[in-house]
């Protein structure tokens, strides 16, 4: 069983969605959830699902998610057998870098058609989430589904070309797929965590290749959705398609909510992420800590509300952060005022600085900057 | 082989009995320190960062928890191709098998272990202190000094000498008296346990030492005194910076609440010399609307609702609304229900303390002052609702809604 499911994890999904962290790192280095990276999630689940090995295909900017991902070891994919499986592009002369999952896929062919394991699951790393996909397999194998995709109910992010919406049949059939855009309205989505046979992939990709097609959505399932036998697999707990920096914030914020921790950090299938060896939070004497997630390293002498802090944060005396996303190795100095900012990583606030966004429009700061 | 100039050879075999039933289930080195370490990262780590990738682990007593814990010691980067972490267990030879009766008699039931790297020094350890240690340092001041043993030595005020191994040395250093325990101490030099040998003498006298009958095969009372007798350059290495042995309930309490001191010399977040440990997988930790959490160490996988102050929280500690917890030590998975009260007390590993509860005391709420002391549950007990845990008790069973154990 656990051989049998092969990874592929898409990073450079909608990069452009979230530009103001994107510009020195893929989608799937984004820092989450005040210890992870988004590939942490998906990494996670497969890694859960008794997957070992796994192919990451990276575009541009993916120095940062390399450092990440190292060798594997936190997600115990050092491995002799399988393991990681950096796929950078493939920039052939007549195709160049590739633009859609079709293409991409195309680039990896030899990568797909040198494993051995009888299915794949196909994930974008822009999605949060903890799944059983090993159910989902499970459920797979079980319908003799050529397709399965795990979808949720809500409203529909935006700014996501070719996403997937889904009229959902008995026994999870798909019997319609949409592509819609930026329409907000509720519906069951897809969120780009599918399973297919090996050999299909390969047949589908290589034939959707030689039309010219890029697209897996537009080009391969769509026009399918009746030949295929293209089923659904229900994400009930939490689940968030990242679509806008503002999203981006929402979405941590969420954590704040003991309910959705429940359903993202369950014990049995655990999130891993690179381990730093940081030593406990340490809270101050005059430190005032209300509604916050906070990761290992920090240190805090001054008052925290309704914040993110990652790790390796110092907030000094007097300094005062309220609904704040505050990125791994940041300082904020003594007596600065930060409400609804969110820092990327080490920033520095000089003292008495004072930054003030709104609920609806945060202040962002790039990556290094001082304050 | 490749050839490796020092090998650690880390004595991990003791039970720490004075740590009551913290060690009851495990070995010392495997007590949790520090909200997210345990006793062994500390000198598991120097090793690493001192560039020693060979380590030995002697284990014997209640080995169980503290193999699971090293594993293939990824986490210190001790999976190596060459050397790396070993756990040596006493094992059954064709002549009879033996358990290891002293210190050195581990070593020496292992030599062969440490031949197969053919080092020129090894540096044995003890896994009972907190410190980060450079033994590079100690090393090239063996070999420059020529040494055939050195041991680290630090300086302890004269009125405590007499509870240490006491080293009498010579202005250059060389050591002509160890004195155990002595009554009237003649320095303040006290032996840390941590020993640099050339390896060619150690090896000899591991083996005259196997061929005496009598000899109890300890470190401190047979070899050193043996090569002492013998005339062998043996040398202190001085070391200052923080030291504390956690081998005692008060020890191991004040280790840890010295972390929260601004005073005391030991800063576990400094990048150049990070101690590493085992965690995966925990989310970072929670902090309520209704939380008040002021001088604490708190680690990831923690859910704190109540209050909390002067304390070090383990990993994936809850708690929860109404709970106050004050100079204490909560161990990884331990939940404080609510309107429970902890002071001055060691909360184990997986302990819950049921609501209402209370477990220990305040020196200045204490009638009988004498009698105060650090309260202590064990690994996995339930303290019931309402039940009251007094100072200083040791507790070994769960104890009952509204029971108080004294």
């Amino acid at each position: 069983m656990t051989n049998e499911l092969l990874g592929i994890l898409f990073t450079n999904v909608h990069d452009d969605l979230i530009h103001e962290l994107t510009t020195r790192r893929s989608m799937a280095s984004i820092p989450f959830g005040a210890r992870y990276r988004l590939i942490d999630f998906s990494l996670s689940n497969l890694v859960n699902a008794g997957v070992s090995k796994v192919g990451v295909i990276t575009k541009a900017n993916y120095q940062s998610l390399m450092d990440h991902l190292g060798s594997g070891k936190p997600w115990d994919l050092d491995r002799k057998n399988g393991g990681l499986y950096i796929l950078p592009p493939y920039n052939t002369s007549e195709a160049g870098v590739y633009e859609g999952h079709v293409d991409a896929l195309v680039g990896i062919m030899q990568f797909l058609k040198r494993s051995h394991e009888t299915y794949v699951a196909l994930c974008d790393a822009d999605v949060i989430c903890n799944i059983d996909l090993k159910a989902m397999l499970e459920a797979h194998i079980e319908k003799a589904a050529d397709c399965t995709v795990a979808y949720k109910h809500g409203i529909l992010p935006r700014n996501h070309r070719d996403l997937m919406s889904f009229t959902i049949g008995e026994n999870e059939r798909i019997q319609d797929i949409r592509l819609e855009g930026n329409c907000q309205c509720e519906r069951d989505f897809s969120l780009d965590i599918m399973i297919l046979e090996r050999e299909k992939l390969i047949d589908l990709v290589e034939s959707a290749a030689a039309y010219g097609r890029t697209s897996f959505a537009r080009d391969i399932l769509l026009p399918r959705v009746d030949s295929l036998r293209i089923f659904g697999w229900k994400v009930a707990t939490f689940a968030e398609v990242i679509d806008s920096a503002e999203h981006y914030v929402e979405a941590n914020m969420k954590l704040l909510d003991q309910s959705v921790r429940r359903e993202l950090f369950t014990p049995d299938r655990p999130i891993y992420t690179k381990t730093r060896d940081n030593m406990p939070t340490k809270y101050g004497v005059d430190a005032k800590v209300r509604n916050a997630l906070i990761a290992d390293g920090c240190i805090i002498e001054g008052t925290v509300e309704n914040c993110i802090l990652f790790r390796e944060v110092i907030v000094k005396k007097g300094a005062v952060l309220k609904n704040c996303i505050v990125m791994q190795g940041s300082t904020i100095g003594e007596d600065a005022f930060l409400h609804y900012a969110a820092l990327d990583k080490n920033v520095v606030v000089s003292p008495k600085a004072k930054l003030q966004g709104t609920a609806k429009c945060n202040i962002i700061i790039q990556k290094d900057a001082v304050i | 082989m490749k050839k490796t100039e020092c090998v650690a050879m880390l004595l991990a075999g003791g039970q720490g009995s004075r740590l009551g039933v913290l060690t009851q289930n495990i070995a010392k080195p495997a007590v949790p320190y520090g909200g997210k370490y345990r006793i062994i990262d500390f000198p598991l780590s120097n090793c690493v960062n001192s560039g020693i990738d060979t380590v030995g682990i002697l284990t014997q007593y209640q080995p169980l928890a503290l193999n699971d814990y090293i594993g293939s010691g990824k986490p210190w980067d001790l999976d190596r191709a060459n050397g790396g972490v070993h756990i040596l267990p006493p094992y059954q030879k064709s002549k009879g098998g033996d358990w290891y009766k002293g210190t050195a008699n581990a070593i020496y039931q292992n030599i062969p272990f440490i031949e197969r790297y053919n080092p020129d020094y090894v540096l044995v350890l003890s896994g009972d202190h907190i410190y980060k240690m450079d033994y590079a340092k100690m090393i090239d001041h063996h070999r420059r000094s020529q040494s055939d043993c050195t041991i680290a030595v630090f300086e302890v005020p004269l009125s405590e000498a007499s509870r240490f191994g006491i080293m009498n040395t010579r202005e250059d250093g060389t050591i002509y008296e160890f004195e155990e325990k002595p009554k009237k101490p003649k320095s303040n030099l006290a032996s840390m346990g941590i020993y640099v040998f050339t390896w060619t003498k150690l090896r000899q006298y591991l083996c005259e030492d196997a061929e005496k009958s009598n000899s109890s095969s300890d470190f401190g009372k047979d070899v050193i005194p043996a090569m002492l007798a013998a005339g062998e350059k043996m040398s202190v290495y001085r070391f200052s910076d923080y030291w504390k042995d956690v081998g005692t309930i008060d020890s191991l309490w004040e280790a840890n609440l010295d972390l929260l001191n601004p005073n005391v010399k030991l800063d576990l977040s400094d990048p150049a010399w990070r101690i590493y440990s085992r965690s995966e997988g925990m989310p970072p930790q929670y902090v309520d609307r209704r939380a008040v959490i002021e001088n604490s160490l708190v680690t990831d996988g923690c859910e704190i609702y109540g209050e909390v102050d002067f304390s070090v929280l383990f990993e994936n500690v809850t708690i929860e609304p109404g709970a106050q917890v004050k100079y204490s030590l909560v161990m990884p998975g331990a939940k404080i229900s609510k309107d429970a009260t902890v002071q001055y007390a060691i909360i184990a590993e997986n302990v819950v303390v049921g609501p209402g509860a209370v477990v220990g005391e305040s020196p200045e709420e204490c009638e009988d002052l004498e009698g105060w002391g650090i309260a202590v549950v064990g690994e996995g007990l339930t303290v019931g609702e309402n039940a009251k845990v007094s100072a200083k008790a040791m507790v070994r069973e769960s104890v009952k809604a509204g029971e108080t154990v004294a």
